[in-house]
């Protein structure tokens, strides 16, 4: 493991580092010995059995959870208990959930314009159009003054990621962003993040759309008990898997 | 397989007919709504016997009213000569109706409470359709309803020309831009104070500029992008807050030497233990015993800490002071609490001054309180005069004790409704709260307020408030009863706001955070338009229990509509022995509007539910 | 691992200020301390207050008064009072009064309550109007309005005792009467039917509900039997009534004699009779209601000079081990069930076991009631000026009991309703798929999940109705708020030990109940995993 991790070349400018990170739920050590780092432009994907403390990890990142040792950089700014850093860590990185969390008493365009507004201060109007562009990009601009609940399950999705580039973030951060939809949804979804992925947006994904990772992962990071057990270049990592897990995991979900 | 076909095609279709007369009309509705089984047969049956029992001994009652007559017993002999054995009177009501809407309001200021009432419709208008046109038939309705009113009080002309200016005024207004309403929202509550009281008009002026002071200050506070001027402010914050701080803790010191000096010598055990005579009273006497023992004894814990704490900073400043005033340090620093004073207004100051740096909300709110209260206090009273004697824009005063009826319920219903709104919302996120303190104050106001009935909480604002507040302070008996009753909902609406907070998804939250939104943030955008729009049946049910409740201010000598004045009604000699006609009339009353409110919650929560689905 | 933070935390770099307010570690701790200060400052500025304006009237906090004579007579009490007891014994009094009335008020509230509730759920049209009609009422009026509505009519409509007095004319009527009667041949069955009064309120009546029990015995007998015997089994409830009702009811359907002749004797009853088969009178003084006495009473003795009934205890006593027994009953009884699959006929051993015991010893102690009535001389005339015997109920506590109790049952009827809606008819489709009929349905099925929705909030409503007894004060009942924050506080001129005292016993109650919900609550959570 840790000759292919000294094999792994980290190219360009570090967006992401996590040193030795460690977190707890009372007694329960979901996250041992963390080490991660992400170039700018990196998109992985991280995939694992349920319960590998995935998506902790990647929440860890903007701090909906809390580490309690090691170290955490992101984009410059480490993440402390310093409200201030936690803030401007939200601020640049963008999150999109499993269950979408969009906001169901406020339009879509509400959704895409509340955070810049009050977080970033940018005027109602600039905002919007802001907001319409980012719409028109994930292809719902005439949805624009529905609520959320008038919307399809992939539609509501594509406005979460829509909700998140408001923000320009430099980061975007995917939690299990597909598992809650119908199968004829999930497409529309990932070929929204597939056009992002491909403007050069450092993505972490936590995902098990294999066929995504195929297409557009730089790598693939495979999660077991806490800890990272292999990572690899996607074609690697499902064409010649080292280690043991992997293999039991890639058998379990490509089987059939 | 072969020889035997199971093919069998339809030829024609058929075409629907109407079911048999059993099962439609009139017949069919009966049968399943009257008397679909034997049990519902006698239901029925049982049913139409209350039904016309009350009918037919109600009616005639009814049939005979009376409407003009001076006393109960003309009425009675009206109903006699009709023919009939009983009739109401409802010339009792004719009498005195204006005494039930207004107590002893002066009848030639009975325009004065009407305005208030249509401009509180004008003002409810953008709180229940924000920026919809409906607001301006609001509005245009709330006018017509409110010059109707003073035809009805015949009011005298200068009120009705002054009211339909200002309703033509508003509802051009709601007309061109419906969310201008807001600022009939915003203006209503000092408008309405003066309205009904009476008074110079330079006393909403002044509330209204010194609102508009602190938010001037506020806004310069958050919005300017100067450094300096940021320093500058945070600045002069920091050291408004050290001496406040330093006033705090002088006024501690002798509160303490004070009140532990009292509480020595006090004779608060002297009850008990004396006269026991018996095991009752002796095992009464010396649980309280232990519990006055135990209170005792955790506050000289607190004070003896502070004893300490304080006087070895006191030996360090006392040492400090000698350093630099040379043998006689100022008397100042010989105090113990002394020490506590610079202690506290420098880490105040420090606290503050970093807050303020960064713009924090809470600062900035107590900046916007200082500045206005300041202005309030101090400058306030001094223009008042001064323009009261160049301009007097005054109408007469009407004192507290002749407002009653449902004027008074309405006063007291509207604003501790309106009051307790944002303290249940804070009382419930202090519950939800993750810090010890806060939730434990919040449970513990909470659970007292809702373990005490309303009753002796009015007692408390009629009798005990004063032994609370400094001596010499009295104010008006309805604000005492509107702060009360203002606690005990928000108690209530706390836990129907809890309800509604723990019902949303903690994606929510989830979501709000990682956008970088703050706390206040949040809970404002996201976290209190879903949790309040979930709770709307709770609240408008807590409201319509307090308007309900608002009765009870009888018991502390206020005129309400019900007790008070239906008691003077039943009291006059003319009108004695009469009871159905004034019940049914303020009960007729109370349930349009309380029934109203509920169906109306009903609409909305429909409303509301269609709107997102 | 509070540590391993600490240290990694330490490591980079020292301690700010802006740490206090900015960081996550010290902000919570920051605002919690500054947040104690300010709420001890407030204590303290109360304290201080209170204090000094105790200090500027020239009084103190004492509760010695409790053991001073009262002074003051309580009309109502459940154990002995005297105006020369103490305030202290005057609050309990008060107490005892407050909890009486909530005791009975949401006993009298869950019946109605649950019986509305139930009703309003109905598919039968007018029925389920007639009880929304109720409950809209009741919810929207205010509470004391029912309280003061309730005490007017119940005294000002009701006769005075004088009215229910047997006087000498009455009894020269009734021999007038009985002269008239002979001639007009009998007080006989045929001359009832002969005289009913078709145009009356009660005849129609009458005849409504004679023909809602036909119809519905049909109905039930239609749909088991043919038509012929259905028709004889209808009958036999509709004769019965008709024997019934000119037989009990015949003075109000038929009066015998014309009313020319009635008129020129004089009436022949006092002007007022007691009901429920003329043992209880109401008056405008209060309701007399017959007294349970014993002719052989277990005595009794005091404790802290509260009297202990031992002839009570012993009834509480025998009703306790008649439910344990009865428990036991049933347990067996589903113990068999689940060995043998089959389940005993057990309701007769049941009502056996829980009411035998109980009247055997209401014999043994010689119960009978004591009815309240006026001492009678020889010839039948009435005399005195009020009932003796049984017991005189006071308006006051009539008219709080029934408006707390209507106005109570209002809400539990709604929080009923919404508890069984709330179980979906989902539910009951697959009790009904699995064969289960509807009673078990109801009973296995359906109550179960529909308490667990119900009991909470119909706790909170019985609290409700405790502290709405303090509404008491305006019929001039003397419960708690009567006595201690009423007549107590004002003799003794001492506010603040007496509302101190009030709410800490009102915040006791409340307590205390709602404890007991949370303990339901938690029961209920278990029983989900």
């Amino acid at each position: 493991m840790t000759t292919a991790q000294k094999q792994l070349q980290i190219p360009g400018e570090i967006a992401i580092e996590i040193r030795k990170m460690n977190k707890w739920y009372g007694q329960f050590h979901v996250l041992r010995d963390i080490d991660l780092t992400v170039a700018r432009g990196e998109r992985i994907v991280i995939c694992g059995p349920s319960g590998s403390g995935k998506s902790t990890m990647i929440r860890c990142i903007n701090r909906l959870e809390e580490h309690q040792s090691g170290d955490i950089i992101v984009d410059g700014t480490e993440l402390t208990n310093d409200l201030k850093n936690i803030d401007k860590v939200r601020s640049e990185v963008g999150m999109v959930f499993q269950h979408f969390n969009l906001f169901p008493h406020l339009t879509i365009l509400e959704n895409c314009t509340l955070a810049p507004i009050w977080v970033r201060k940018i005027p109602k109007k600039q905002a919007e159009e802001t907001a319409m562009h980012f719409l028109t990009k994930v292809k719902i601009p005439d949805q624009a003054l529905k609520y959320p609940g008038q919307l399809s399950g992939g539609q509501q999705q594509r406005v979460a990621i829509a909700r998140s580039l408001c923000m320009r973030p430099r980061i975007m951060l995917f939690d299990e962003p597909t598992s809650a939809l119908d199968p004829e949804m999930i497409k529309e979804v990932l070929d929204t993040m597939i056009e992002l992925a491909e403007e050069g947006m450092t993505m972490l994904c936590v995902t098990h759309e294999m066929g995504f990772a195929q297409a557009v992962a730089n790598r693939v990071v495979f999660m077991d008990q806490g800890q990272i057990v292999e990572q690899n270049a996607p074609k690697e990592f499902f064409s010649n898997p080292q280690s043991e897990r992997t293999k039991l995991f890639l058998s379990q979900i490509l089987g059939h | 397989m072969t020889d035997t076909s199971h093919l069998w095609v339809r030829e024609e279709m058929l075409r629907p007919e109407p079911p048999p007369l059993r099962e439609a009309g009139l017949v069919k509705w009966v049968r399943e709504n009257l008397v679909s089984s034997p049990v519902n047969t006698l239901l029925t049956v049982a049913g139409l016997l209350v039904a016309v029992w009350g009918i037919w001994t109600a009616f005639p009652w009814w049939w005979h009213s009376v409407w003009n007559a001076s006393s109960l017993g003309e009425c009675r002999e009206i109903v006699a000569a009709a023919g009939g054995e009983s009739g109401a009177c409802w010339a009792v009501i004719k009498a005195r109706w204006h005494q039930f809407l207004f107590g002893f309001y002066p009848p030639e200021h009975y325009w004065r409470p009407i305005l208030t009432g249509g401009l509180l419709f004008a003002a409810l208008a953008p709180v229940l359709f924000w920026n919809d046109r409906k607001s301006a038939h609001m509005v245009g309705f709330a006018g017509i309803a409110t010059l109707a009113a003073l035809y009805a009080v015949s009011a005298n002309s200068l009120a009705f020309a002054a009211t339909a200016v200002i309703f033509a005024v508003i509802w051009v207004a709601a007309s061109l831009r419906p969310a201008s309403l807001i600022w009939v929202t915003g203006l209503f509550p000092f408008i309405s104070i003066w309205l009904i009281w009476g008074g110079s008009f330079w006393n909403p002026v002044n509330q209204l500029l010194a609102i508009a002071l602190g938010a001037l200050v506020a806004r310069v506070y958050y919005n300017n992008t100067s450094k300096w001027l940021n320093d500058a402010f945070a600045l002069v914050i920091a050291l408004a807050a050290a001496y406040v701080a330093s006033v705090v803790i002088g006024y501690s010191d002798a509160i303490s030497t004070d009140f532990f000096g009292k509480l020595r010598e006090a004779s608060f055990w002297q009850g008990f233990g004396q006269q026991s005579d018996n095991v009752f009273s002796m095992v009464f006497g010396a649980l309280a015993s232990v519990l006055v023992m135990a209170l005792t004894a955790a506050i000289w814990l607190l004070l003896a800490i502070t004893y300490v704490f304080s006087a070895v900073l006191n030996y360090n400043l006392a040492d400090l002071a000698g350093l630099i005033w040379g043998e006689t340090p100022p008397e100042w620093a010989g105090s113990a609490w002394a020490g506590m004073i610079s202690l506290g207004a420098l880490l105040a100051f420090a606290l503050v001054f970093v807050a303020a740096r960064n713009r924090s909300v809470v600062i900035g709110i107590l900046a916007g309180l200082l500045a206005g209260g300041g202005w309030l206090l101090y400058q306030a009273p001094k223009m008042v005069t001064y323009m009261a004697t160049d301009l007097p824009l005054t109408i007469a005063p009407v004192s507290s004790n002749m407002i009653g009826g449902f004027l008074l319920a309405l006063i007291i219903g509207v604003t501790a409704i309106a009051a307790s709104l944002p303290l249940g919302i804070m009382l419930a996120l202090g519950r939800r709260s993750d810090m010890w303190l806060m939730k434990v104050l919040s449970v513990g106001f909470i659970e007292f307020i809702r373990g005490v009935p309303l009753i002796t909480l009015l007692f408390t604002a009629s009798l005990l408030l004063q032994y609370f507040l400094p001596p010499q302070t009295n104010f008006d008996l309805i604000l005492r009863v509107i702060i009360l009753a203002a606690l005990f909902s928000a108690a209530y609406l706390a836990e129907v706001i809890r309800g509604g907070l723990a019902a949303l998804p903690r994606g929510q939250y989830e979501a709000g955070d990682s956008l970088g939104l703050t706390y206040w943030q949040a809970q404002r955008l996201i976290i209190m338009p879903q949790a309040l729009k979930i709770s709307i049946p709770g609240i408008v049910s807590t409201f319509i229990g307090l308007f309900k409740d608002t009765t009870l201010v009888s018991f502390v000598g206020l005129l309400d509509p019900l007790r008070g004045v239906t008691t003077t009604v039943r009291a006059d000699i003319n009108w004695k022995g009469i009871y159905w006609e004034p019940y049914i009339f303020v009960g007729a009353i109370f349930f349009i509007i309380c029934f109203g409110m509920s169906r109306y919650s009903m609409y909305l929560e429909r409303k509301l539910k269609t709107d997102h689905r | 691992m509070a540590f391993a933070t600490s240290r990694a935390e330490a490591s980079k770099g020292g301690f700010r200020l802006s740490m206090l307010i900015y960081d996550t570690r010290f902000r919570a701790i920051t605002l919690q301390v500054v947040a104690l200060i300010l709420f001890l400052l407030f204590i303290g500025w109360l304290t201080d207050n209170v204090i000094r304006n105790l200090d500027a009237k020239g009084k103190d906090i004492n509760f010695g008064f409790l053991w001073v004579r009262a002074g003051y007579d309580i009309e109502q009490t459940l154990i002995p009072y005297t105006n020369d007891s103490s305030h202290g014994r005057a609050v309990i009094i008060g107490l005892l009064n407050t909890l009486v009335v909530a005791f009975f008020g949401c006993i009298l509230a869950t019946v109605i309550g649950v019986i509305v509730g139930v009703l309003r759920l109905s598919n039968n049209w007018l029925i389920s109007r007639l009880m929304t009609i109720y409950v809209e009422i009741f919810r929207n009026v205010p509470l004391l309005l029912w309280i003061l509505l309730t005490f007017v009519v119940i005294s000002e409509t009701m006769p005075a005792p004088a009215a229910f007095k047997i006087t000498p004319a009455i009894l020269e009527s009734r021999a007038a009467l009985e002269g008239i009667e002979a001639q007009a041949g009998g007080n006989g069955f045929w001359s009832r039917i002969t005289g009913l009064q078709t145009l009356s309120l009660p005849f129609f009546l009458w005849l409504l509900a004679l023909i809602g029990i036909s119809a519905s015995a049909w109905q039930y007998a239609r749909s088991r039997l043919d038509a012929g015997k259905a028709a004889l089994i209808a009958a036999i409830p509709a004769v019965l009534w008709i024997v019934a009702a000119l037989t009990v009811f015949s003075p109000s359907l038929s009066p015998v004699l014309a009313d020319s002749e009635a008129s020129a004797i004089g009436p022949t009853e006092p002007a007022a009779s007691k009901f429920f088969f003329d043992s209880i009178a109401l008056t405008n003084r209060g309701t007399n209601v017959p007294a349970p006495l014993l002719d052989r009473p277990l005595g009794g003795t005091e404790i802290v000079s509260v009297p202990v009934n031992y002839s009570v205890l012993a009834v509480i006593a025998v009703i306790i081990v008649s439910v344990l027994a009865n428990r036991s009953v049933i347990r067996r009884a589903n113990k068999l069930q689940e060995t043998t699959g089959t389940r005993p006929t057990t309701w007769w051993i049941s009502l056996l076991i829980l009411f035998l015991p109980l009247i055997l010893l209401l014999v043994a102690l010689g119960l009978h009631w004591e009815v309240p009535a006026f001492p009678v001389n020889d010839e039948g005339v009435s005399q005195g000026f009020n009932f003796r015997g049984g017991i005189q109920v006071m308006h006051s506590f009539t008219a709080l009991l029934i408006a707390l109790s209507l106005y109570t049952s209002a809400f539990i009827a709604e929080i009923v309703r919404a508890g069984i809606q709330a179980i979906s008819r989902g539910q009951s489709e697959a009790a009904a798929a699995l064969g289960l009929r509807p009673g078990r349905t109801m009973k296995l099925v359906i109550l179960p999940q529909a308490l667990r929705v119900i009991i909470p909030p119909l706790i909170s409503q019985y609290l409700n109705l405790t502290k709405n007894t303090s509404l008491g004060i305006a019929v001039s009942y003397l419960d708690l708020r009567g006595t201690l924050g009423g007549i107590t506080l004002n003799q003794t001129g001492r506010e603040l030990e007496c509302m101190l005292l009030m709410m800490l016993i009102y915040l006791t109650i409340s307590l205390i109940i709602s404890s007991g919900m949370n303990a339901f609550n938690s029961a209920v959570k278990l029983k989900e995993r």
